[in-house]
């Protein structure tokens, strides 16, 4: 059991949405696209101009170009960039901010097996305006998402900041 | 149902992304909301508020996972 909580504090990034996302891509907020740079298979951009996309490498066969690419605004399509080949995928990220091992404390479960305890974390910057829905983790070394949850749902304007509690993700003992 | 004018850049709204300029129609409760919050302006009455970016708690649910024998 505590294998599979350990599994969740791989994250290291926490994730504030308007909606529930089902991939990696859906949750993060990736860095800003940059000229004649090295991208990996798999590797997550968003435009220099956010535009509610983010782009995941689908190709590669070099670096990106000298100039930014005209970005398609229809998940799926894709483009090039230099050796890059970018595929466009939906995004309902607000907030976000990094975590690190030591934000994850596992313990005995409240009702029965274990639990793992995610701290509470403050002045998340808010980079989209929205409606939160849901929490999620995501670990970007594997682009993976690692948990979700859903939250109150909460207006939340770009330039301002989020606080989240510390929550938990429980696992029981078999009935 | 009430229709609005987003102001800010750009609105995550569920699965939905709009942009400055688009026009919706909301229900009441949502509409007032986003004019409060200076998301967006009536275009019929030109009601409209300043945005209030600022500290936000949000309440997370846990998460309980049973498991089975």
């Amino acid at each position: 059991m505590d294998a599979a909580l350990d599994k969740l504090a791989e994250a290291d990034e926490n994730c504030v949405l308007s909606a529930e996302p089902a991939t990696y891509y859906e949750a993060v907020d990736p860095a800003a696209w940059l000229a004649t740079t090295n991208y990996a298979l798999g590797d997550a951009v968003r435009p220099v101009a956010r535009n509610g996309y983010v782009y995941e490498a689908t190709a590669d066969a070099g670096s990106s170009a000298a100039a930014e690419p005209t970005w398609p605004t229809v998940a799926g399509q894709t483009v090039a960039d230099g050796g890059i080949t970018w595929t466009c995928r939906n995004n309902y990220a607000l907030a976000n901010g990094a975590l690190a091992g030591g934000d994850f404390t596992k313990a005995n479960g409240d009702t029965s097996g274990r639990k793992t305890t995610l701290a509470a974390k403050s002045g998340l910057a808010i980079h989209t305006t929205g409606t939160a829905t849901h929490v999620a983790t995501a670990d970007a070394a594997t682009s993976e998402l690692r948990d979700v949850t859903t939250c109150t749902s909460q207006l939340l304007t770009s330039g301002g900041t989020v606080d989240t509690p510390a929550w938990d993700h429980e696992i029981g003992d078999a009935a | 149902m009430r229709q609005v004018e987003v102001t800010e850049d750009q609105i995550n709204d569920g699965q939905n992304t709009l942009y400055k300029g688009d026009r919706v129609t909301l229900s009441d409760e949502k509409a007032a909301q986003w004019i409060a919050a200076g998301w967006a302006k009536d275009p019929k009455t030109g009601e409209q508020n300043e945005r209030k970016p600022g500290v936000v708690k949000i309440q997370v649910d846990n998460v309980a996972q049973n498991t089975k024998s």
